[in-house]
């Protein structure tokens, strides 16, 4: 047992920190979802991507540094303490590049990757409908196969960067005489197709962003298929199990949340009652950490213990509670408090607060977490289905 | 960064696992609640043949000079087979007090006695009010203040106390001012003293709310209600997940810890904090769950449930209570701004 990060790993750390300081934006940029925002944001990609900093993880054949899982860890921690801006295309570098990555083709492999990297494509996930929220094998949107062609007919939606997407990682399903997962295929639908419509709909703190994506006949080659036709459900579960496995600088993000608490109380005056609950709060919050550390040794030791769903629940449940400690002690002035944050983040505790109330509902509700810990992990029978 | 354990520390885990099946047994333990002691002679032969007695004692004072890491599964197994016997303050509180803050004269007189399980030792961090297995022990380590003491237990007075859980033993102890040797090393080490209890408390208590949720996680899928076994249910499943879920990450921050106290690390006071609190919840999550999920058959005095029941209730408050962790933490926290 040794915590301590070995000395490449702390010269890394620290040529991590050079590059940030020396590279990092001034002042806050505007939202991605604006003009001026886009450009702003597409500024600092690009500056990743010519340094060679937009996906360090990923195969150096496809445009990374093969970093470690390590050294992505630290590379996430530092993102994270530097509260650099929100990745523009975080859905293709996290879920849909890897999925590509560990299902596609090597032609696959050529024609998508290098679009996420350098922005020209910016991905969305298409999982969700309006009948299929945590239940994606209810996806009803179709893709009926004529030759070489896909065509596809139906609905996403709550679709996190829709608005400025250009490129969706869809399930759709392709045996219309299919049931639950199967005859589901994953497929990568460029959104600038004709009989593509895409809608922002608002989400309740205010931020833009969120869409619904209407396919009307929209014809997609067929060779965009991940995997098989047919195979859909197990190419998801990897982009599943990338959604909610990791925990990507979450545990520094939390860490910052809890010394913002702190200060906050301290401020306060620090009442017996505010001091005892943030000492509770520091426990998980340094559990969690240990568990970040913890999923990235499985995953560095090429072992599988899966605790993708411990980390995904409790992860934005400990989240929510730090959050919630920090409304009560701002008391009246949590319902007054600044959209920024006291570094002049483009996010304020406002937006972080509801966004973390969110992942509690996304990649996979925590009441279907719970399940899949009973079921996966304690072997308790399914439900069963009326 | 290896988290991980090393094999001989799994080895020596396990190797106790055998031995509590024969000296610890839920059945061993109901035949020592009528007895005076309460305590197993055998159990305690078992503990100092596999070594156990010597790993945190140093090697000039005939111990394996070890660590908390070493000793950190063990910990867990203990709370696992609810071991009827005080032996987080026989095999770490005690010897690591006198290790670390005694005179060598000290070191000397105890330490090997120790080592060998010739000298059983305890500990009072929290007042003498009421200490676990004076009756069977030789020395004392307790607190006054910010310093640390230690007393022959033959020249004390005892006053036997009546615990919530018969296999715990607890005494208010009355050490009279000529037997109270102050240990000169304390300033300096009641830190880390106060590190080992509640890191290696916290390990026991995760081996308790494991063997809880193991235990309930069998129960229901044979308990059948409705037509089919209630670990089918949503309603049951979820209480089950959530236990589950705090003693994995609990688990984590308890193996740091060890760590951490076993280097010396400067954040091992607060890491060891952390994970009593999170133990401690996890520990109550699990004893909720478990009852609750037993239904009556867990209620009933025949049922081997309340042996960890109780337990776990009685060292949630042993060594610092949720509340009292949590202050200090907090505490600790406002500290470093």
């Amino acid at each position: 047992m040794d915590l301590t990060f070995t000395p490449e790993q702390q010269a890394f750390r620290r040529e991590l920190q050079d590059w940030f300081t020396e590279n990092r934006p001034q002042g806050r940029l505007d939202s991605p979802y604006s003009e001026p925002g886009f450009s702003q944001h597409m500024e600092w990609e690009t500056k990743l991507h010519a340094a060679g900093w937009a996906a360090p993880s990923w195969p150096s054949e496809a445009g990374g540094r093969d970093l470690d899982p390590w050294a992505e860890f630290i590379y996430d921690e530092e993102y994270a303490r530097f509260r650099l801006p929100e990745r523009l295309n975080k859905m293709g570098l996290v879920h849909g590049g890897p999925t590509v990555m560990a299902h596609g083709t090597e032609q696959q492999k050529r024609a998508f990757l290098p679009g996420i990297l350098d922005c020209s494509d910016i991905w969305c996930q298409g999982f969700s409908e309006p009948g299929a929220g945590s239940d994606l094998a209810a996806v009803r949107t179709t893709g009926r196969i004529e030759g070489d062609t896909m065509v596809v007919d139906g609905q996403k939606i709550w679709t996190s960067q829709g608005v400025i997407a250009t490129t969706m990682f869809a399930l759709v399903r392709t045996d219309p005489q299919s049931r639950g997962h199967r005859g589901i295929t994953f497929v990568i639908i460029d959104l600038r197709s004709p009989g593509v419509e895409v809608r922002p709909l608002g989400q309740l703190h205010g931020n833009p962003g969120f869409a619904e994506v209407f396919f009307t006949g929209v014809e997609v080659p067929v060779a965009n298929v991940i995997g098989e036709v047919g195979d859909g459900w197990r190419v998801a579960s990897t982009s599943l199990a990338l959604e909610r496995g990791t925990s990507r600088g979450s545990q520094t993000r939390m860490e910052q949340a809890l010394v913002d608490l702190a200060r906050d109380t301290a401020d306060a005056g620090s009442d017996p009652r505010s001091v005892r609950r943030l000492g509770e709060l520091a426990a998980w919050v340094s559990a969690y950490e240990q568990a970040a550390y913890a999923s990235t040794h499985e995953i560095a030791t090429g072992r599988s213990k899966d605790y993708s769903s411990f980390i995904k629940m409790l992860g934005t449940e400990i989240l929510t509670a730090v959050h919630e400690e920090n409304l009560e002690v701002l008391q009246a002035g949590a319902e007054v408090m600044a959209d920024h944050g006291p570094n002049n983040e483009m996010f304020g505790m406002r937006r972080n607060y509801w966004h973390g109330r969110g992942a509690e509902i996304y990649a996979g509700s925590n009441e279907i977490q719970r399940n899949l810990i009973a079921e996966r992990q304690l072997g308790l029978p399914k439900e069963p289905r009326g | 960064m290896k988290i991980a354990f090393e094999p001989e520390q799994h080895d020596l885990a396990a190797g106790f696992d055998r031995a509590a099946a024969a000296v610890a047994s839920p059945q061993v333990a109901r035949g020592l609640w009528d007895t005076e002691t309460g305590r197993s002679a055998d159990l305690w032969r078992a503990v100092a043949e596999m070594g156990l007695t010597a790993i945190v004692v140093p090697g000039q004072n005939e111990g394996f000079g070890g660590t908390l890491v070493d000793l950190a599964l063990v910990l867990e197994r203990i709370g696992h087979h609810a071991v009827p016997d005080a032996l987080l303050e026989a095999l770490v509180t005690g010897p690591v007090a006198i290790a670390r803050a005694g005179s060598s004269k000290q070191q000397e007189a105890w330490l090997p006695g120790i080592a060998d399980g010739s000298i059983r030792a305890t500990a009072a961090l929290r007042g003498l009010t009421s200490v676990p297995d004076a009756h069977v022990s030789d020395v004392l380590v307790y607190r006054e203040g910010e310093s640390l003491h230690l007393a022959d237990l033959s020249r004390c007075a005892l006053t036997p106390l009546v615990s919530m859980d018969p296999s715990r033993r607890q005494f208010a102890v009355e050490v009279p001012p000529e037997a109270a040797e102050p240990l000169p090393g304390s300033a300096a080490a009641l830190e880390a003293v106060l590190a080992h209890e509640a890191s290696g408390s916290a390990s026991v208590l995760i081996g308790l709310a494991q063997r809880m949720i193991d235990y309930t996680v069998d129960y229901v899928q044979v308990r059948e209600q409705f037509g089919r076994v209630i670990g089918s249910f949503q309603a049951v499943k979820h209480q089950l997940a959530d236990a589950t879920a705090r003693i994995v990450l609990a688990r984590f921050q308890v193996h740091a810890a060890a760590a951490k106290v076993a280097a010396g690390a400067e954040d091992a006071r607060h890491a060891s904090l952390a994970a009593r609190r999170v133990a401690l919840d996890a520990e109550f999550e699990a004893n909720r769950a478990a009852l609750q999920l037993h239904g009556g058959i867990g209620f009933t005095w025949e049922h081997d449930l309340q042996i960890w029941l109780k337990r776990g209730k009685a060292l949630e408050q042993a060594h610092g209570n949720r509340g009292e962790v949590a202050d200090e933490l907090g505490a600790a926290v406002l500290a470093t701004l």
